[in-house]
């Protein structure tokens, strides 16, 4: 919606329009809806907020309770010569209140607000509906990060310290599995110059919590500028700018399950045959009611490829005491391998001497990249030469493991040659005497 | 333990063993044929193997200490006992490699039977049934009533030679 132009509108609300009047009341109207807010920009409403000398940061965000219409309200958190405020503006602002100046939370040099809230479907496009009250995350002058639920102090913790600058966005939450939710996601410049992020996001047993910081190792240099965002597919990524003026993104994997997929509706039609059995009522005392029930229940349906490969395999060294313990490169013990597609479940590995069909037994397996990578070692106690002892291949076997449809992959059989063996020498032992005891 | 109860066998490699055997249990089988009972057709039997150790008594790693199942043990077997190992089951291995499937026979020495005596035994058992009648009051009654009492009975049979070894 535009505004009309003040002196249309004098003439407009003048008693009579006439030529006269210096009114001549002739009115083209085009009427025209935008394709979308993003190919169309004339279909933006673009307002100032506030001017005034010594502003910094700013971050606005939008409250929405319904997945569809417009937002609710606006929030808004910023640096007024060094001091950081909050104000909040009504949406639509039917009484005029514009910008209202609420809380403010000391000195401060760089802040972001993010809502937390739920993905819901409206009409096939997913829409954030928030909670009542947004994150607030603010720097304050000790380079100090701190985030609070709007203006509940008691919720108020430390995130991290030697912070720079702070930017804040809710990212992507699986609707169908709890642990693949991004969160809320604070990412942060430190005095360093390195890229770190914290989350708020849903744990295995349904709670939320802020995770542990992690820092973005992708980005490798010295970050100037940053800023978060969700793609329609599912991902979120962090945009970084280096002291180079160069520009980088560090985007994450697709999120996707069960919600690129519309729900499908299925009508299930029941047919009952019902036998009626004569009753001879002898003196009845009341009439007797027969009820019939059917009940029929499909479970969640999504697809996801079942078969799947295992990219690479490798025996590596690992370093052991020989028996005069002197530290040494051992090539027997430690398997790395890689499959093609991402398992949300550690899978179960065997390994198998393939020219003798014995088991290797496996101590331990070890997640290197979630989902892909994995390492496993040898039980040493079991093999005391691990498989140092074996003439050709080691086949590999990967069982029990899904993929992000909760469809479990096809078994997996895979051989290859490991290197740089050393046999230990000796010879096989063979059954020599048998008696009871 | 006695050798006569049939519950342990030796076996000696020609090489040293390495790392842990304890689980190799399932890749043993131990088979045999033995009376059904005293008098009764010879049928075959399978023997558990419940564990596999180094033999405490040899300390050079070459040999192994089966040790059947409690009431798996073969005092009662006729002839010869019969060892598989299976290799796609079990990790026993030397230094130069694993070691191979083999089935191998050899005759127990030094068993002392205790076969099942076969003689049917009659068992009476009377009980006692102590009722208690409840009053009942019928109302508009319609239809005489028929009650049917059940009674149960547990009786526990003793391994006889328990009580007479």
């Amino acid at each position: 919606m535009r505004n009309i132009d003040p002196s249309f509108l004098s003439k407009l609300n003048k008693h009579n329009q006439t030529i006269y009047g210096n009114a001549n009341p002739k009115m083209s109207v085009q009427v025209s809806r935008a394709k979308s807010t993003v190919m169309d920009s004339t279909y933006w409403t673009v307002e100032k907020i506030r001017e005034k000398e010594g502003l910094g940061d700013s971050s606005v965000v939008a409250r929405r309770f319904k997945p569809h219409g417009p937002p609710n309200r606006l929030y808004n958190i910023y640096v007024d010569n060094g001091i950081v405020k909050t104000s909040i503006r009504e949406y639509p602002d039917y009484q005029k209140e514009k910008w209202q100046n609420k809380f403010e939370l000391g000195g401060g040099k760089a802040v972001a607000i993010a809502f937390n809230g739920n993905w819901e479907r409206y009409r096939d496009y997913w829409q954030l509906v928030t909670n009542n009250d947004p994150f607030l995350f603010w720097v304050d002058n000790s380079g100090k990060l701190f985030t609070q639920l709007w203006d509940d102090a008691a919720t108020k913790i430390e995130l991290a310290t030697s912070v720079n600058k702070v930017k804040a966005i809710r990212g992507w939450r699986n609707v169908n599995f709890l642990d693949k939710d991004h969160g809320v996601i604070a990412a942060y410049i430190k005095t360093n110059g390195k890229v770190y992020y914290r989350n708020y996001c849903s744990q295995l047993n349904g709670t939320l919590a802020w995770e542990n910081e992690r820092e973005v190792t992708e980005f490798t240099g010295i970050a100037i500028n940053l800023n978060l965002f969700i793609t329609n597919d599912y991902r979120t990524g962090i945009m970084i700018e280096d002291s180079l003026g160069k520009v980088y993104w560090v985007i994450t994997s697709r999120n996707w399950a069960g919600m690129a997929i519309a729900p499908e509706k299925f009508t299930v039609g029941t047919k009952a045959e019902v036998d009626l059995i004569p009753v001879n009522y002898i003196r009845p005392r009341h009439d007797e009611l027969f009820t019939i029930g059917a009940s029929a229940t499909i479970g969640g349906l999504m697809f996801g490829r079942t078969d799947n490969s295992i990219a690479y395999a490798e025996n590596l060294p690992m370093s052991r005491l020989d028996e005069d313990n002197i530290v040494y490169e051992d090539w027997g013990f430690k398997v790395r391998l890689k499959v093609k597609y991402k398992s949300i479940i550690t899978p179960t590995f065997t390994l198998t001497d393939k020219n003798t069909s014995s088991p290797l037994s496996i101590k331990t397996v070890t997640e290197i990249v979630e989902g892909y990578e994995y390492e496993l070692l040898v039980d040493d106690t079991l093999l005391e030469f691990g498989f140092n002892i074996v003439d050709g291949d080691i086949m590999i076997g990967v069982t029990n493991f899904k993929n992000e449809a909760n469809l479990n992959y096809d078994i997996i059989n895979y051989d290859f040659t490991p290197i740089n063996l050393v046999s230990p020498g000796g010879g096989i032992p063979e059954l020599e005497l048998i008696w009871n005891e | 333990m006695s050798k006569g109860e049939g519950k342990k066998i030796a076996i000696k490699f020609t090489e040293k063993l390495v790392g842990d055997v304890a689980g190799n249990s399932l890749a043993f089988i131990v088979t045999g044929n033995e009376p059904k009972y005293i008098g009764g057709p010879t049928i075959p039997k399978n023997y558990t193997v419940a564990s596999v150790e180094y033999h405490p008594e040899f300390v050079d790693s070459k040999t192994l200490l089966l040790t059947m199942t409690t009431n798996k043990d073969f005092k009662n077997v006729e002839g010869l006992l019969k060892v598989n190992y299976d290799k796609s089951k079990g990790t026993l291995a030397g230094s130069a490699g694993f070691v191979e499937s083999f089935e191998t026979m050899f005759l127990p020495i030094d068993l002392e039977p205790k076969l099942d005596p076969s003689v049917s035994e009659k068992f009476i058992v009377t009980p006692t049934a102590t009722i208690d009648f409840n009053k009942v009051v019928y109302n508009d009654r319609y239809v005489n009533e028929k009650f049917v009492m059940s009674a149960n009975c547990t009786i526990n049979f003793e391994y006889v030679g328990v009580i007479n070894p």
